[in-house]
């Protein structure tokens, strides 16, 4: 029961995330070459559309830690936050590093 | 200078990557970056950065499908990113290093490499699943699993073995997917099922699956350094969705044999390709 309802809820989070951002990007291409906004407007949908990109797989991991703990398995509610802490490490402290590196 | 004409070409090159990609089991990005840098002289670094948009893409689309039919082993793919994410948090970072210090010709060399020997462990597949005595990891890491098989109709039971073994090999795959901006699926694939002997479809599945988490940690620095350009990887990404999309329904009807061969035919010149540039020769 609980398993199935932890499956529907990831196969939600990826396809709404698939949907909506590649409808951002659709629209910003359409909005670039169709109308007057021109290329400003349109390079704004398009990195929505990346984040919105970006934003699925994270989602789908936050999400299954709140699952495995409803689950109360204990182990892989720890495996699940050290994969979230790693995309965390990447996502702000990476970045970060690298800038010290290369000013 | 964007222009209509050149979208309109990246979203048919991104088209066909996700066909060929998606029926040769090798992923989109293995043809985009070589295409891209090759025939239009873009760097290999935004090549590759909108060639791992379009795989965050691809593995959020296609890995729906098999979670729907509850093939997926969404335990086992959440333990091995632990791996996947150390891997690509270190392999862009050597990527970083490489780019910033020009010696792209390494990563064309590599790129190059890597997909000669994925060809090589894509014709050498097909094997069945074996039943292996479990060991102390089976247990520990909840390693057990079933999914049910359209095909022969009937319930599969397995169980993965070598855990650290699959650690292991998913810490190089994602080490390959940051340096090379690229999934690494044929690499996570034989890390399930050479390694802890889990089903190929379940390998597969879980592979898409994890791909998705793989990419987003490698892309993360591409995106700061502004490796990923917005008008070069939106039409890449929407091609690709397509091509995958149109690739998966050809593979339903299993038809794909001979167009099959002629892809891997013309990935093999790619790769050769790919390294005579490394070495500065083409």
């Amino acid at each position: 029961m609980k398993k199935n309802y932890m499956e529907e809820v990831i196969d939600f989070i990826l396809r709404a995330g698939a949907t909506t951002s590649a409808a951002f990007l659709a629209a910003g291409l359409l909005t670039t070459f169709l109308t007057a906004y021109g290329p400003t407007l349109g390079n704004n949908l398009i990195l929505t559309g990346i984040l919105v990109l970006f934003a699925t797989p994270v989602a789908r991991v936050s999400v299954s830690i709140f699952m495995f703990a409803a689950e109360r398995n204990l182990l892989y509610t720890v495996i699940t936050t050290i994969v979230l802490v790693n995309i965390l490490i990447a996502i702000f402290i990476v970045p970060f590093v690298l800038h010290l590196w290369a000013p | 200078m964007i222009s209509v004409f050149l979208s309109a070409l990246y979203i048919l090159i991104g088209l066909i990557a996700g066909l060929v990609g998606s029926l040769t089991g090798l992923g989109g990005a293995v043809v985009i970056t070589p295409v891209l840098s090759l025939l239009f002289g873009v760097p290999l670094e935004y090549a590759a950065g909108a060639s791992l948009t379009a795989t965050i893409a691809t593995s959020s689309g296609s890995a729906v499908a098999y979670i729907k039919d509850k093939i997926t082993n969404i335990r086992i793919g959440m333990s091995l990113e632990i791996a996947t994410t150390i891997g690509a948090i270190f392999g862009s970072l050597s990527a970083a290093f490489v780019y910033s210090h020009n010696l792209a010709y390494l990563l064309f060399i590599s790129f190059g490499l890597a997909v000669l020997s994925s060809i090589y462990l894509i014709l050498k597949k097909k094997r069945t699943h074996r039943k292996s005595k479990e060991d102390w990891s089976t247990t520990a890491f909840q390693l057990r699993g079933k999914y049910y098989d359209k095909s022969t109709k009937e319930e599969i039971h397995y169980s993965g073995i070598r855990w650290w073994l699959g650690e292991s090999v998913m810490l190089f795959a994602g080490l390959l997917s940051g340096l090379l901006g690229i999934g690494s699926g044929v690499l996570k694939v034989l890390g399930m099922d050479v390694g802890m002997h889990l089903p190929i479809k379940v390998s597969t599945a879980t592979s898409d699956f994890m791909i998705g988490v793989t990419a987003v940690t490698s892309s993360v620095i591409y995106l700061s350094l502004g490796y990923i350009q917005p008008f070069l990887a939106a039409p890449i990404t929407i091609g690709v969705l397509i091509g995958a999309f149109y690739g998966s329904k050809v593979m339903e009807h299993e038809k794909a044999g001979k167009i099959k061969i002629l892809f891997v035919a013309i990935l093999f010149v790619i790769s050769i390709e790919m390294i005579l540039r490394g070495f500065g020769i083409a």
